[in-house]
């Protein structure tokens, strides 16, 4: 698959569904602790991470994460998103790339580092290192979010490999 | 329409749950959890927390001590404090120059601060549920920050 309409085109559709995963989700108050969230756009950068590769899914990322700071009107939040998600994406990438691990377990591995970057960035800014007691309940919240989002990537892109029509787009 | 291809040729990876070496990855992951579990709550529990600290853009707005019961108020004319009391619990309203406001309910009997109600959009404070010996509660828009004190620390920043 050379860079052609298919592509671009399907890279753009990944990244809005990202973006409006993105959106939908920050409309929702946090799970248990506060800054805890599914992360469900994660599932589409995956996606795109393997079946259009490395590039494009840090294309993807940056799309949504810039755009989506932008469109809920809290750009401040990307200053802790933004490291947190370029780290754990790194790790995504090298561990299901070069060390071939499964998607579900770079995925789950993955959340893990973002939340745990993410929860430093705030102790750091915030000069409130009393805030690393949300550490476990992030990691372990981390750690089921991201496999949850591997598990439906795998999942799905099994189901999709099987559809004839996709199969022509990936090629 | 006629080129059907039943193989995908240049696929880049064919899903799967499970790889050999994601053993490695699940045990980096199981020991972190199970260390953070262990050791966060030792390392930052507050020994002897005895009260709350409750501060504006740094500055102390009131201490409060939970055994003698006390609030101890610093002077700031920025700050419009509203405090009712009844069944053992306070309700502290601050409200700020600039219009917005965060209501503290300190629970007597069972020695927790949380944050009732609060003008700012995400309400992260709010949902950020009780407050005893370890943690703290934020309000980043308004600058609050609340955190445990130790016994100590009541007796030098105290004074009647």
């Amino acid at each position: 698959m050379n860079y052609s309409v298919k592509k671009i085109v399907f890279t753009a559709v990944l990244a809005s569904l990202a973006l409006i995963a993105f959106m939908i989700e920050s409309l929702f108050p946090p799970i248990l602790v506060p800054g805890a969230k599914l992360g469900l756009s994660n599932f589409f950068i995956l996606t795109v991470l393997i079946f259009l590769g490395v590039k494009e899914a840090i294309a993807v990322f940056l799309i949504k994460i810039i755009l989506g700071s932008v469109f809920s009107g809290n750009i401040s939040a990307l200053l802790y998103s933004f490291p947190s998600g370029t780290v754990s994406l790194l790790v995504e990438i090298l561990l299901f790339t070069k060390i071939k691990t499964s998607v579900l377990s770079a995925s789950a591995l993955g959340a893990v580092i973002n939340n745990a970057v993410q929860l430093s960035v705030y102790v750091l800014i915030t000069n409130t290192i009393e805030l690393y007691v949300y550490l476990p309940y992030l990691l372990l919240i981390g750690l089921l979010a991201g496999a949850f989002n591997g598990f439906l990537c795998v999942l799905i892109s099994k189901a999709l490999l099987k559809t004839k029509n996709f199969q022509r787009l990936v090629e | 329409m006629v080129e059907e291809k039943p193989n995908v040729k240049n696929q880049l990876y064919s899903p799967k749950f499970f790889a050999k070496k994601d053993v490695i990855i699940y045990a980096i992951i199981a020991v972190c959890l199970i260390l953070s579990f262990i050791l966060v709550p030792v390392l930052l529990k507050t020994k002897n927390a005895m009260g709350f600290s409750v501060s504006k853009d740094g500055k102390t707005v009131f201490t409060y001590n939970l055994l003698d019961d006390e609030i101890i108020f610093s002077n700031d004319d920025d700050i419009l404090i509203s405090k009712i009391e009844s069944d053992g619990k306070v309700k502290i309203k601050l409200s700020y120059a600039n219009g917005t406001f965060n209501e503290l309910v300190i629970d007597k009997a069972n020695g927790y601060i949380s944050v009732n109600d609060s003008s700012c959009k995400n309400s992260t404070c709010v949902h950020s549920g009780k407050l005893k010996d370890k943690g703290a509660i934020l309000c980043i828009p308004n600058g609050l920050k609340i955190t445990p004190i130790a016994d100590d620390s009541l007796i030098l920043g105290g004074g009647a």
